[in-house]
């Protein structure tokens, strides 16, 4: 897979130039279970995962 | 309109709530008091809900500002959020070593949102994590629409310089 546009995105995104539309590809993107090493540590960003996200109160 | 239940428009906000109250307070049994009494304060205003344009924005205010008053009785102690389990699963790392090491910049990330200023951790959380836009973002906080941006730009930049900086230079 190409992850040339996502790694464009994320450029506008340090920006701050990405709309709320792109930033939802990120966040689908960043929900995936498998992406790429080099991406992995801006996981954090955008979702919240493990024990924080399945917590129940 | 139409008419807002606390069943229906109020209790399902709890974990979004949560979230919020979580990323201010960055203590687990605090937020989760936060969003008890974010929900009591919600009900007691319930003759209020008819004239309030968004419910939800209504609630992430009242969250953020007891988040905000527990935050100045806590004595502000500086503490990051746990890493989740979830740092296991380094699909791509290809050796154990690999692995620590991706699990070590994953904790970073995390520590460097949890060490920004408290209105760029907010403007964060509200945009990054749960989609808003910064119209919503400048309702629910009170401030204006220019300042979110000023906030999200700076938290960002902050994170990636910072980020480039340890990497450079070790943890």
């Amino acid at each position: 897979m190409d992850y040339k546009y996502i790694e464009q995105l994320m450029e506008r995104y340090w920006n701050a130039e990405t709309t709320l539309e792109e930033e939802n590809i990120l966040r689908t993107f960043f929900s995936q279970k498998n992406i790429p090493a080099e991406m992995e540590q801006w996981r954090p960003l955008f979702t919240y995962t493990g024990r924080i996200a399945g917590r129940r109160l | 309109m139409k008419r807002i239940s606390f069943q229906a428009d109020v209790l399902p906000l709890k974990n979004e709530l949560f979230r919020l109250a979580l990323r201010i307070t960055l203590n687990h049994a605090e937020a989760e008091d936060v969003v008890q009494e974010t929900m009591m304060k919600v009900w007691s205003r319930r003759n209020d809900w008819d004239k309030i344009a968004s419910i939800e924005a209504f609630c992430l205010t009242i969250c953020r500002n007891l988040a905000l008053d527990k935050m100045r009785r806590m004595d502000n102690q500086v503490q990051t959020l746990e890493p989740g389990e979830d740092a296991e699963d380094s699909s791509y790392a290809a050796n154990p070593e690999e692995q620590t090491v991706q699990r070590d910049r994953i904790a970073l990330v995390r520590r460097l949102i949890d060490q920004l200023p408290e209105k760029q951790r907010s403007v964060m959380q509200l945009r990054d994590m749960e989609g808003k836009s910064y119209r919503d973002i400048a309702d629910i906080m009170g401030i204006s629409e220019e300042q979110v941006k000023i906030n999200i730009f700076r938290a960002r930049q902050t994170i990636k310089k910072e980020f480039t900086k340890q990497e450079k230079y070790g943890l």
